[in-house]
């Protein structure tokens, strides 16, 4: 899964001054990076071969400094989008297009800054919403809508966090979740047997666990929504 | 209150679908402004929709009132009347509580005694106290004369007993007289709700319809219009009777036995042996035991022809039998 268990407390540490930490978050986001670099150039890259890579590392320790938390921006979100626009800086150099944007950043930072982040900001807000979209899209292939998950989605704490859970390690256990992918329906008794939830409560929060472990699964196309969920899931983790 | 967020996953006419940082799916109210997609909104978390509030207090509030108002209605209800005939006639209506619920007159001079006395509301002592009092007052009750208090007491239905004790009444009057210092024959009598009835279509007060009732059957020659007109002092010394000795004498106190009695009276006056006939005939269809009762009849009539003509025959054939008979015995005997 994508954004790995310690991200957050990771990234504070390097933004305080460790080496490790930073290290450690560039090592296991170089997956994440690949996927989004050759989603821009839309071909297979290979580390040590194409500069893209390298630029798209660069961007990532670039988002580790940039980051910041109160923009309500997931880590991981922000970082493809660095990435991302770093990439496209790059390959419009390599084009040959003027280049004047480190220039003026040099000769005006501040206000280029500010310029930029409220770019990265609208750029946020769009990828979020064209993430909804996909996720409302991948529901309606599983038949649910959002209507139908106000519906089903329990009102009552204890059940939500049990079915939080149990979506949790549905979307962690391969032979279940490959199961629910293909068929697109939900195993119910298997999964009853996998994290003690009774069948019937399990059954009428079907949908409701069948998007958060969808969610869950995605969460690399779905890093914001992903972003939010997660401090609910891990209320429950600590219980 | 505490506000919650969620991020908006889908924007419907004037509310919007979010997912909330607990996870939960919720339909909420838009907020003004341009919201998109993936937006993080605050939202009140209570979702009560507003509308059944107030309904719900209005029924609560309406149901309150209604049972309220049923409540009074029972409890207001008359369930017992006692009927005062002082001179002027006055009724008063008791509720359950034994608090006069109603209060009303026949003539006119009741009607302003009433008026001068306000007795609804009052318990039953106080309301006979204030009335016998204004009564002395008004010269109803003459302290100098000998005055007669004729009392009824009615059940509204057939129940007895949520009704005061004639005892009890009897002695509320007693005090009152005693406090206004007025002497009164007092006359308390428990009547049946026919005999209120009937009074009230006969136009009287039940106490002066009792009193016909009884004067009739005593023999005394009183009509409803003499007792309309005279007041009841008047009346005893005209046709010389004590209300007390009448009410007193029967030892039924007065009710449907007692018209159904004097009915029966009346018709056997009317119609001697009219009562007896059809249980006599009952009593010689079971004597006769055959089965038919047109049978027996004609049986009876047989025999009664029999017992007319058999004389004569008895005389003459049987006796030439007993002759024969004789002279064939003394023929064999001669043989």
């Amino acid at each position: 899964m994508l954004p790995f268990a310690d991200l957050e407390k990771e990234l504070r540490k390097a933004r305080a001054g460790d080496p490790a930490a930073r290290e450690k978050i560039l090592e296991e986001l170089r997956q994440f990076v690949l996927q989004v670099v050759s989603r821009v150039c839309r071909r297979r890259l290979e580390w040590g071969r194409d500069d893209e890579l390298s630029i798209g590392l660069m961007a990532l320790n670039e988002a580790i400094d940039r980051y910041r938390e109160e923009r309500q921006v997931p880590f991981p979100a922000f970082a493809r989008l660095l990435v991302k626009s770093r990439l496209t800086d790059y390959l419009r150099r390599q084009a040959r297009e003027p280049v004047f944007l480190d220039g003026e950043e040099a000769a005006a930072g501040a206000e280029i800054a500010r310029a930029r982040e409220e770019h990265w900001a609208h750029e946020a807000a769009l990828e979020r919403e064209e993430e909804i979209k996909e996720f409302n899209r991948l529901l309606n292939s599983y038949g649910i809508s959002f209507a139908d998950l106000v519906k089903c989605s329990p009102r009552h704490s204890d059940t939500r966090r049990a079915l939080l859970q149990a979506a949790r390690r549905l979307s962690a256990h391969q032979d279940l979740m490959g199961n629910l992918l293909r068929t697109k329906r939900l195993p119910v008794l298997e999964l009853a047997k996998l994290t003690g939830v009774h069948p019937k409560t399990l059954e009428r929060g079907r949908k409701y666990i069948i998007a958060v472990a969808l969610i869950w699964y995605h969460c690399e196309d779905f890093l914001y929504l992903c972003s939010y969920l997660k401090p609910a899931a891990e209320v429950e983790g600590e219980k | 209150m505490n506000k919650d967020t969620g991020m908006v996953v889908e924007i419907k006419g004037k509310t919007c679908i979010i997912l909330t940082s607990g996870g939960e799916f919720r339909e909420v109210a838009l907020p003004s402004g341009n919201v998109r997609l993936g937006d993080e909104i605050a939202f009140a978390p209570a979702k009560i929709p507003a509308w059944w509030k107030p309904l719900l207090a209005a029924a609560g509030v309406f149901l309150l009132l209604w049972a309220g108002f049923l409540y009074s209605g029972w409890s207001n209800e008359a369930v017992a009347y006692v009927g005062l005939d002082i001179n002027p006639s006055i009724e008063l209506g008791l509720n359950r509580r034994q608090l006069v619920c109603q209060a009303g007159s026949l003539d006119a001079e009741g009607a302003a005694l009433l008026q001068k006395a306000a007795v609804r509301g009052l318990p039953l002592e106080k309301a006979i106290a204030a009335l016998l009092a204004e009564a002395v007052t008004s010269r109803y009750l003459d302290p100098a004369r000998e005055n007669v208090v004729l009392t009824t007491v009615t059940a509204a239905k057939d129940e007895k007993r949520e009704m005061p004790a004639e005892q009890q009444i009897s002695r509320y009057i007693e005090n009152a007289l005693r406090a206004s210092g007025a002497r009164a024959e007092v006359v308390v009598v428990e009547t049946a709700p026919q005999v209120r009835r009937q009074a009230q279509e006969a136009g009287l007060s039940t106490g002066k319809y009792l009193l016909y009732l009884r004067g009739a059957q005593a023999g005394l020659p009183v009509s409803i219009e003499e007792l309309k007109e005279e007041t009841l002092a008047g009346l005893e010394a005209k046709k010389h009777f004590k209300a007390r000795d009448l009410m007193r004498d029967l030892t039924n106190p007065a009710g449907e036995t007692q018209q159904e009695k004097e009915a029966e009276i009346q018709k056997e006056r009317d119609f001697p042996g009219l009562h007896r006939a059809p249980d006599d005939r009952e009593k010689d269809g079971i004597r006769e035991q055959s089965g038919n009762r047109a049978q027996a009849e004609e049986t009876e009539e047989k025999i009664n022809e029999k017992r007319e003509t058999v004389p004569g025959r008895d005389k003459f054939p049987g006796a030439g039998e007993e002759k024969e008979r004789k002279a064939e015995g003394g023929g064999e005997r001669k043989e």
